[in-house]
């Protein structure tokens, strides 16, 4: 515990932040017992400070989560609706990128107060943004060169073999190769991160790891299940990573304030429900008898999903072979599936597998609704709604064993007290960071400051 | 005096991808500033064709019609983009010569593929007899044989094969180089690719 004694010495200066996120790590795993087994250091760190459960957002994926917290507002107003979003007319599957951010981000805001930024690694940070600072872009990034703003910090990362994300394919064919991949991700990561916060002037400085939310995919189930050589890399990846960020903490500069969040939870998954399926199966969906793709769906085609659980009407005037007309028929369609889909139970153990369906209205306001999937998915706890075509059955399984969350992601202030939200969300956690370091929050910002 | 346009003119087999490609050519050379009209074939048959049929002199006037529209717009300056099946070779040579700057650009794609496509449901219905006069199942198409530019729908996706139509167009002279902004696409294909990749490995996608 010397670490921590060194980091509390230390004397209060000028307001400046080191945000630490953590990508797919639930509450439960940093606090009580569980905490203090996996993650040691942090756990004890997280008691010295408000350690809150934060709820995530609809659908709850990284970019989603990551644009919704670094613009404070929700996906329809930072235009951010998923891993792949889609034109709809030619229709034209597409991966969002920064570029569609619709809101003005955190780094940006701070940028306008001449606050020094860096921002490493955090999801739809690719292409990096022109700010008053440095950006090294996420798993986004197509590759490394082109992922960092300034240019010139690219080869500074190359040199210490900086690495934008592990390579998942190994997770299916080698594991050993997976987490040794890992391992060298985090370290690398955190490298580069303690170089550049020693060598940078910064203000404020954000350091994201994503590698926790890769071996939470693929490992979660094994560990859970105590499979003797799974749970061990499981365990010993967490505690070399708690030993990362030990080190870490003990660079921070005298006085810095420090905050460790999460984007969303994770659980085992219980199985992979593959929607396109059900809506095909039930005369929803119609697609030729050529490749199954939904850009060749058939002009019949009343609705289609997009991953994960976010369901498009075929609407006329929008959708190019729109067939269903808005008003009455668009509402009584949705409300058809909002019945049908609540009650979708597991073919073979009967579980329920929605714990609820929205409508977009009903959970997220904003200029950028109308892009917004027509219904929403909450599914329930495990249970991973996908959007391939052509499979056989409603409900399969696949090498991920842990699915994300949308409760249990975390928020955490040192030394400071917080007042919890009915509920905290991550809406919250941006005006909380601007308000820690005496900043007004952007009129525009959904949340509230929680100190 | 506005300078004039040019008509693409883009034939092929129903489900080839006429309206599909005419619709992102539109919105890209619109991307680039300049004022564009899309000429599709249904509603074109709808709103200026209404009294004609499918027989080849029908199709012909129809084809004609079009290109007497398609070539006042192009007189003010407004490019002209034609999806029409305009399947007789006849036809199309005297379109080039009544539309001022004409380019023919060609979808071709196997009649198999079609058939496997057919989003109207049409082809199903002709093979069934159901519909007379359907090009490609009962009813001729004759290929162009020198067009501006030919693409393999079943081959190019979209955006490729709309690159492939603005790229003849900056080689012939007839549109800019693309802006700045517009190259700055977040991803090349290649990279878009690697990305779509690291996203399937994980079950994102």
């Amino acid at each position: 515990m010397g670490l921590l004694k060194r980091f509390f010495s230390k004397t209060p200066g000028r307001d400046r932040i080191f945000v630490l996120g953590l990508d797919g790590v639930s509450h439960a795993m940093v606090s009580g017992e569980l905490g203090r087994y996996l993650v040691p250091n942090l756990a004890g760190l997280l008691t010295q400070g408000s350690l809150l459960p934060m709820r995530s957002v609809l659908p709850t994926m990284s970019s989603v989560a990551w644009a919704t917290y670094f613009t404070g507002v929700n996906p329809a107003k930072h235009g951010i609706f998923g891993f792949v979003d889609r034109h709809p007319d030619p229709f034209q599957a597409v991966i969002p990128t920064a570029r569609d951010l619709k809101s003005l981000t955190l780094w940006e805001h701070l940028s306008r107060y001449n606050h020094e930024i860096g921002v490493m690694g955090v999801p739809l940070t690719y292409p990096p943004k022109q700010v008053n600072g440095f950006m090294v872009g996420c798993f986004f990034s197509p590759d490394l060169a082109s992922a960092t703003y300034p240019v010139e910090l690219a080869p500074r990362l190359m040199e210490m073999d900086y690495r934008l994300d592990a390579d998942t394919s190994l997770a299916r064919e080698n594991l050993d190769a997976f987490l040794a991949d890992l391992d060298d991700t985090v370290s690398r990561r955190f490298l580069a991160c303690r170089r550049l916060m020693a060598e940078e002037p910064w203000d404020f400085f954000q350091l994201n790891i994503i590698s926790t939310d890769r071996i939470n995919h693929f490992l979660w189930g094994g560990w859970e299940d105590g499979d003797e050589d799974l749970a061990r890399a499981f365990t010993a990846f967490y505690r070399r990573l708690d030993a990362h960020i030990a080190e870490l903490i003990q660079d921070l500069p005298d006085g810095c304030h420090l905050v460790v969040l999460s984007d969303h939870g994770f659980t085992r998954s219980a199985g992979v429900v593959y929607l396109n399926q059900w809506l095909e199966a039930n005369g929803y969906l119609l697609l030729g008898m050529g490749k199954k793709e939904l850009r060749n769906m058939h002009a019949e085609t009343r609705a289609y999903s997009l991953a994960p659980g976010r369901i498009y009407i075929n609407l006329e005037g929008r959708e190019e072979r729109g067939r269903v007309p808005s008003g009455r028929p668009y509402e009584d369609l949705r409300e058809e599936l909002i019945h049908r889909l609540g009650g979708l139970a597991h073919p073979e153990t009967n579980q329920p597998l929605v714990r609820a369906v929205h409508k977009r209205e009903d959970i997220y306001h904003g200029a950028h609704l109308s892009r917004a999937a027509d219904l929403i998915i909450e599914p329930e706890p495990g249970f991973d709604f996908k959007a391939d075509l052509g499979r056989a059955d409603l409900v399969g399984r696949d090498s991920i064993s842990g699915t994300h969350t949308l409760d249990d992601a975390f928020f955490f202030v040192h030394d400071t007290e917080l007042v919890p939200a009915e509920p905290t969300t991550l809406l919250d956690a941006a005006p909380t960071i601007l308000d820690l370091i005496k900043l007004p929050a952007p009129e525009a910002m959904d949340g509230q400051s929680l100190l | 005096m506005t300078r004039p346009a040019f008509t693409v003119w883009i034939t092929g087999l129903p489900c080839s991808g006429k309206t599909t490609v005419g619709k992102s050519l539109t919105q890209v050379l619109q991307q680039r500033g300049l004022p564009v009209q899309r000429l599709d074939g249904d509603e074109v048959r709808r709103e200026l064709c209404s009294d004609l049929g499918f027989s080849r002199a029908d199709r012909h006037t129809n084809n004609l019609r079009v290109a007497y529209v398609a070539n006042l717009l192009n007189k003010w300056g407004v490019v002209s983009v034609v999806c029409q099946v305009t399947p007789y070779a006849e036809t199309r040579a005297q379109l080039r010569r009544k539309i001022t700057e004409f380019v023919e650009v060609f979808l071709d794609c196997p009649l198999e593929q079609l058939i496997n496509r057919d989003v109207k449901g049409h082809y199903k219905k002709a093979l069934a007899g159901e519909i007379k006069n359907f090009t490609g199942i009962n009813d001729p198409y004759e290929p162009p044989e020198d067009p501006e530019v030919a693409c393999n729908t079943d081959q190019l996706t979209v955006p490729q094969t709309v690159t492939k139509i603005t790229d003849y167009l900056e080689s012939a002279g007839l549109i800019g180089p693309a802006a700045d902004h517009d190259q700055e696409e977040p991803y090349t294909s290649e990279q878009e690719a690697v990305v779509k990749k690291r996203l399937s490995d994980l079950g994102y996608l």
